[in-house]
């Protein structure tokens, strides 16, 4: 079982995640949520199998209770649909629209590979996903990611990435 | 190009700009893409991409979490403990192991001392000119009042 050692050691990072996939109006209070939300799951639940990275195993339960929340209707965790409208003169500002922006499957994938470092086969362990979607996803967000922050059209960069 | 040169697969790209590349593989990206414009612009934005998106959520990550989440943890931990009788019986038992001995005893001594000290005063004010403990414990606290500013001299 998590220990509160354990908690007070990965909550930092496992924050760090919840608001980013939560990106939008209200991303740190509905990041904070989320957080409470896994931690809660995590408690209930048995401990990891052997080998699993307690770290590695908390994010995959981050994703599910995003999931979950996302697909509760009505108030809850709010999950971001706007599209960067204004753009910010705050480069910060400017990824966190564009992530909000992004489609949320791709989202996930940018967020666990780009922000919590997870290795591919971890990261597509947690989001269900074959290391074929993984790369899909992961190329698609970025792509999106660059366009939006860059200011272009995220068409140019999918014509690229028909190219191939 | 002498050879036929192989254009860098997206897996390639993905694990270039991720750092999962040994030294030798990645400089054959690097020129694998230098030779593919449109690889070249897409790695330079993921690149880019890469380094906005952790500017923007790393830290979040040296922040103290509120503290509303470890009360939330503690109180989710205390909710989750185990159910049924043989877990419970435990938990009573850990409740008995946990009741404050050290305490109880602290506060007998204390009181056990506080007696005798008022007895000795007692006896020392009943009997002023037989010299006793208490005449020392009654000077001493007249002193210690004294030297508060308490009393007069």
């Amino acid at each position: 079982m998590l220990a509160r050692d354990d908690i007070e050691r990965l909550a930092p990072a496992l924050r760090r995640c919840a608001h980013a996939l939560c990106a939008g109006p209200d991303a740190v209070a509905a990041g904070d949520e989320l957080v409470r939300e896994t931690l809660r799951r995590a408690l209930q639940s048995r401990a990891p199998t052997e080998g699993v990275r307690l770290d590695v195993w908390l994010i995959a339960v981050l994703v599910d209770a995003a999931r979950a929340a996302a697909a509760r209707p009505g108030p809850g965790v709010a999950m971001p649909t706007a599209a960067p409208e204004q753009r910010s003169d705050n480069p910060a500002e400017r990824a966190q629209a564009a992530l909000a922006a992004l489609a949320p499957a791709d989202r996930e994938a940018l967020v666990l590979v780009g922000l919590a470092r997870l290795g591919y086969a971890e990261a597509a362990a947690a989001l269900g996903l074959s290391s074929t979607q993984l790369i899909a996803r992961l190329s698609a967000a970025r792509d999106q990611f660059a366009a939006l922050t860059s200011g272009r059209r995220a068409r140019s960069a999918a014509h690229l990435r028909v190219v191939k | 190009m002498t050879d036929v040169q192989r254009r860098p697969s997206e897996l390639d790209l993905n694990a270039y700009v991720d750092g999962r590349l040994d030294a030798d593989r990645a400089r054959q990206v690097e020129s694998e893409a230098a030779a593919d414009p449109a690889a070249l612009e897409r790695l330079q934005g993921w690149l880019r991409g890469r380094d906005q998106l952790r500017q923007a959520y790393d830290p979040v990550a040296l922040e103290t979490p509120p503290l509303f989440l470890s009360v939330a943890a503690r109180t989710a931990a205390r909710a989750a403990e185990p159910v049924g009788p043989a877990a419970r019986a435990r938990a009573a038992r850990a409740e008995v192991r946990r009741f404050p001995y050290g305490v109880v005893a602290a506060s007998f001594l204390a009181g056990a001392a506080a007696t005798v000290l008022g007895a000795a005063i007692f006896a020392h004010l009943a009997d002023p000119a037989r010299p006793s403990i208490g005449a020392g414990v009654v000077r001493a606290l007249t002193l210690l009042a004294r030297g508060l500013g308490f009393a007069a001299p």
